[in-house]
């Protein structure tokens, strides 16, 4: 009998394993598609590689960054956890943003209240600039600047304002701090003036709806302009105008992209806003193209509504609509439909390649999709989590 | 008196008509002379008895004297050693935790405490930490129902179902007091008092009361170490886990009426009110967290059951419960956040059976629920469920028992009051269309031969799961058209039980239970990402298919000079697949946080005497490797883990000691001491990822016992 319980006990043992020493995920490499050519054949505009940032899902500690590499023709996933083993729990929590400024890299680590900051080419850490519940960055003068969803502590718990910061890039010390609207999200620097977009997204349903002007002299907020309710994105074009997308209320206002002119009038002259009923979530400027996506969900067909586009900036907004019939889709090939939630986008612009990715179900691995000029798809390769953010490096 | 005598007496012939070879908890009978001890463990034993005569499959129970070694400090800690169960547990004295049977999923378990089940209309998740052991004194999971025929029409509803059962009081003869008073203390800054007493009322009648104060900081250190490929130190860090404290207190009061040999009422009143702090992940960069959440639940439940005519048990539960919970995030970093939710659930059921012949019994059963929440968002649900069920007993050779639920369900809600305030919308909610679903089962049990203890089982069931006020209406995320999901359970085992003699001591025996299941979980409910940002719905998209193997044993030697040695093991084997779409990445993947093995083993060794006895328990816990995501991929591997835990006791009773002290002593104190050890390999781990468990931990249990 006795044997017999043993003998059972044993059978589990020998089939399951036991711990060992938890090693650092390692990155893989994956070959694509392209031609591998050497590093000197590269024009100086043309990009030598992308770095691709993943969100990772809230609480999962599961922000990456993958590489893109022209040269070789590869694809590196979780390049930074290889090149940096020895930073303690890895990247962070929740990845929003990735810009290059000179020889850096700057991730943005939403949940881990930090900017981190590494070498162009190595993708090895320097060091991180502190930033609570920090949101995009953008660069002007040797200065970064960064928006974030909580300034100064408010008397009300209740209605906390967010905040620009300004860091010296050669020190990474905070300098100076400016309190704009609720939940400031994207920005950009035209002259001396930085225009944030003030969401409000965790007011809903009061979102706000305006865009901060900040006067970089004295780092003071100059004016608010109302734009759109729930704005997000914030792109200048090379006519230095605005882009400006909302993503509007659930289920009442459709998300929308305005545009926002004659600011080179300055800040005492209103400036001229143009509506359009163009849904976009994510867009990037090539030349005089704009491309984009736009998704929303629609409770009637229990499914999400997509649309891509490209359309000319410069081409004239009739009744201060766009027709949507007229704006192309960028995919030709019919393989958009693989696609379940499209996340990030970007263009080479060099050559005119489209980068799309995709983040599935968020709690999965998504996918990058490279598409050519015309529309076809080229090649896919499997990212991290919640693939969001690219950024180019060139030689 | 004479109700306690004629009990021992019941007791003494319910041993005799099942024989050693039914001795459901045989660690009961195994007390040599001790008096005392011989009057609860009989009285125990036939309380397992009788309860297992009418169950078709036997549940897996831990019971008196088994909890006690254990010496547990929730329900959660106690249900680890269950076979086919996952839990939960985000770490420490107040982390919550979750349970989840053969990979179903939280919201298919039904708790049930003292017959009547507990609600959580809101997210549908019970966690089992909150629940105390100090005053339980029989735990038992059963996959499927109880296939006890009198229940509740709900009781039929659930995939898998745990039942609480509170100690009921008992009086040695002219006693009319019991006293415990219990101090626990240990690492994390654990204090856990509780005071217990037993009031006779009458022969029939008693009062009973207990009162627990629970009372941790939280703090313990954890440690995250990483090695290169190559096998250098990545990094290696020790940090101390913050914002995990816990103040909690729990009254309860039952009053118990045995007013004839076949009926009782009892009503009880429970009350829980903690506060705690919410540790959060260990993510890059930050260390500590600021969520504080408050919680208040109360209920008062009363039963009464009789046998009318010989043949017709009636019984009649109702229950009224308020829980109020508040949440804040005070961290400086985050947007600032509070909530407040109330919610009330009344209940009512009524349960008839009736013997038609002696092998032949029907049941019918209705209940009705009523469930509120309000505060954050307005909504309310009807439930009504009609059961019928019927059970046949041939001979003890077959026994087989068919039920069939009716649920109707009728939803009513109004978004969340912001949104309420904002569209200016002051209206009665809308009530939706009646739900309705009918779920069968079948349980069948067949012994070939009366000369063995052999019995072939098998069941097949359906339950569903229906959508929380969470899935439904959780601001901007909820789906008012969810369908509930759909559980369907197939079954085979065995079990045998095998009593035998060491040096011709009786009472040793072995045991095993073996089953091997088959569920399919469709329309599950799963949180779907919506177009633009992190807007999630709910939609009715999964189907996960279930395949495992659960094996029990039990060997239990009682050995000369009042030895005994117990040893116990189980093991599951399990997976779990997720095959909703063959375009998914994690098609024909695992799902998370299933592991394919899991397993535990309990060894119990002690020596006991007429006035002391002592006693040394091993336990093991192993949960094998799994994935913290959907994707089997090398990112979302975890790595098992295992515990091991030791414990030792002594008990004592004073003015036992001697023949003639114990005549003169008529109702001896006693007083007890043990003392606790987990995770002594100290071993760091994560149950969930991100979550860091606490190494080696201690704790010192002093109770006295009038």
């Amino acid at each position: 009998m006795l044997i017999s319980l043993c003998s059972l006990l044993l059978i589990p043992c020998s089939l399951t394993s036991c711990r060992s020493d938890e090693i650092i995920f390692p990155a893989e490499y994956e070959v694509l598609p392209i031609e591998s050519r050497e590093l000197t054949s590269f024009a100086p505009n043309e990009p030598i590689g992308m770095y691709l940032h993943n969100e990772g899902n809230m609480g999962s500690n599961k922000a990456t960054i993958d590489y893109l590499d022209f040269c070789n023709g590869t694809y590196i996933r979780n390049i930074y956890g290889e090149r940096n083993p020895n930073v303690i729990k890895e990247l962070g929590d929740v990845g929003n943003d990735i810009q290059v400024y000179g020889h850096r890299l700057y991730a943005v680590i939403n949940c881990s209240h930090k900017v981190e900051v590494m070498d162009l080419r190595t993708c090895r850490r320097i060091g991180q600039i502190d930033i609570p519940n920090c949101r995009y960055i953008r660069f002007h003068q040797d200065k970064a600047y960064i928006s974030s969803y909580v300034g100064p502590v408010s008397i009300d718990p209740n209605a906390q304002l967010g905040a620009i910061f300004e860091v010296d890039t050669a020190t990474l010390r905070i300098t100076r701090q400016v309190t704009v609207g609720y939940q400031p999200e994207e920005f950009e620097i035209i002259g001396n003036y930085l225009y944030v977009a003030n969401s409000g997204g965790y007011r809903t349903p009061d979102y706000d709806s305006t865009l901060s002007v900040v006067d970089l002299t004295d780092f003071r907020q100059v004016k608010k302009i109302p734009v759109c309710v729930n704005p997000h994105r914030v792109r200048k074009d090379p006519y230095n105008r605005l882009w400006i997308t909302s993503r509007g209320v659930h289920k009442d206002v459709q998300p929308q992209l305005v545009l926002i002119k004659n600011l080179e009038l300055g800040i005492k002259n209103d400036p001229e806003i143009q509506y359009s009923k163009i849904t976009s979530s994510e867009m990037v400027i090539f030349g005089d193209s704009m491309y984009f996506y736009g998704s929303h969900w629609s409770d009637e067909t229990m499914s999400n509504q997509i649309t891509y586009g490209v359309f000319n900036i410069q081409s004239p907004i009739p009744n201060n609509q766009y027709p949507i019939s007229n704006i192309q889709s960028f995919i030709t090939d019919g393989t958009e439909q693989n696609i379940k939630i499209p996340y990030g986008i970007q263009v080479n612009p060099y050559n005119g390649d489209i980068y799309i990715t995709d983040a599935k179900n968020y709690v999965s691995s998504g996918q990058l999709h490279c598409y050519s000029r015309e529309g076809k798809r080229k090649w896919s390769v499997r990212t991290g989590d919640i693939p969001a953010h690219m950024c180019f490096v060139y030689r | 008196m004479r109700r306690f005598v004629s009990i021992v007496f019941f007791t003494l012939l319910c041993v005799a008509a099942f024989s050693q070879n039914n001795a459901a908890d045989s660690l009961l009978a195994l007390s040599p002379d001790s008096l005392i001890a011989r009057y609860i463990d009989l009285e125990e034993y036939t309380i397992t008895a009788r309860v297992k005569e009418k169950d078709i499959i036997i549940p897996q129970t831990l019971s008196g004297v088994q909890l006690k070694k254990m010496n547990a400090l929730s329900v959660a800690d106690a249900i680890r050693y269950f076979s086919g169960v996952q839990i939960k547990d985000y770490g420490g004295v107040g982390g919550i935790k979750t349970v989840n049977i053969r990979s179903m999923g939280t919201n298919h378990m039904g708790v049930y405490y003292n017959g009547i089940q507990l609600g959580n209309a809101q997210n549908g998740q019970i966690d089992l930490g909150k629940y105390s052991l100090e005053n339980i004194e029989e735990i038992q999971l059963y996959n499927g129902q109880k296939s006890d025929i009198w229940q509740s029409a709900r009781e039929f509803g659930a995939a898998g179902s745990i039942y609480l059962t509170t100690r009921r009081p008992r009086f040695a003869e002219g006693k009319n007091v019991n006293v415990k008073a219990q101090m626990r203390a240990g690492s994390f800054a654990l204090i856990d008092p509780s005071l217990l007493l037993d009031v006779k009322l009458s022969e029939t009648m008693s009062l009973t009361m207990n009162a627990e104060l629970i009372s941790s900081n939280g703090k313990y250190p954890f440690r995250y170490r990483r090695v290169t490929p190559s096998g250098e130190v990545a990094y290696d860090t020790t940090a101390i886990r913050q914002n995990g404290d816990i103040n909690a207190i729990r009254v309860e009061a039952a009053v118990n009426h045995y007013y004839s040999n076949t009926g009782f009422w009892k009503l009880q009143l429970y009350h829980y009110n903690s506060e705690r702090g919410v540790p959060g992940a260990i993510v890059n960069n930050v260390w500590r967290n600021g969520e504080r959440l408050w919680d208040r639940n109360s209920f008062v439940q009363a039963t009464w059951q009789d046998e009318l005519f010989n043949r017709w048990s009636v019984r009649i539960n109702a229950k009224y419960a308020n829980d109020y919970t508040r949440y804040i995030n005070n961290d400086d970093k985050l947007i600032h956040v509070e909530n407040q939710y109330l919610q009330q659930e009344l209940y009512f059921t009524m349960a008839h059976k009736v013997r038609i012949f002696d092998w032949w019994d029907v049941s019918a059963a209705y209940d009705l629920q009523y469930n509120a929440l309000s505060m954050y968002a307005e909504a309310h649900r009807f439930t009504h469920w009609l059961s019928a069920a019927t059970a046949i007993n041939i001979k003890n050779y077959l026994r087989l028992q068919a039920s069939v639920l009716g649920t109707f369900v009728q939803d009513a809600s109004q978004s969340n009051n912001s949104e309420r305030e904002a569209l200016n919308n002051t209206e009665q909610p809308a009530m939706q269309a009646l739900n309705t679903k009918l779920t069968p089962a079948l349980f069948l049990s067949y012994r070939p031969t009366q000369l063995v203890d052999l019995r072939l089982n098998a069941f097949y069931k359906q339950s569903y799961r229906y959508p929380t006020f969470n899935d439904l209406y959780y601001t901007d995320m909820g789906n008012a058209y969810l369908k509930p999901e759909l559980a369907k359970q197939h079954n085979v085992g065995l079990s045998f039980t095998q009593p035998f003699r060491i040096a011709e001591q009786k009472g040793s025996e072995f045991r095993l239970n073996a089953d091997y299941y088959y569920n399919r979980i469709s329309d599950k409910i799963i949180a779907y990402p919506k177009g633009q940002q992190f807007r999630w719905t709910m939609l009715n998209l999964g189907l996960v298919k279930i395949n495992g193997i659960d094996i029990n044993a039990q060997l239990h030697f009682v050995l000369p000079k009042d030895f005994y040695l117990t040893a116990k093991a189980q093991y599951t084997y399990q997976t779990a697949i997720d095959v909703t779409d063959p375009n998914d990445s994690y098609y024909g993947d695992q799902i998370p946080y299933i592991p394919w093995h899991s397993g535990s083993a309990v060894g119990m060794f002690g020596w006991q005497n007429d006035w002391q006895q002592y006693g040394l328990n091993y336990s093991f816990i192993y949960v094998g490797e799994r994935y913290n995501q959907q994707e089997n991929i090398i990112y979302n591997y975890t790595q098992p883990w295992y515990t091991h835990d030791l414990s030792v006791f002594g008990e004592w009773q004073f003015g036992a000691k001697s023949k003639e002290s114990r005549a003169k002593t008529k109702y001896p104190i006693s007083l007890r001491v043990a003392l606790d050890v987990n995770n002594l390999l100290s071993q760091d781990y994560d149950v969930i990822l991100n979550y860091p468990m606490p190494k080696r931990n201690y704790k010192c249990t002093i109770s006295i016992t009038y």
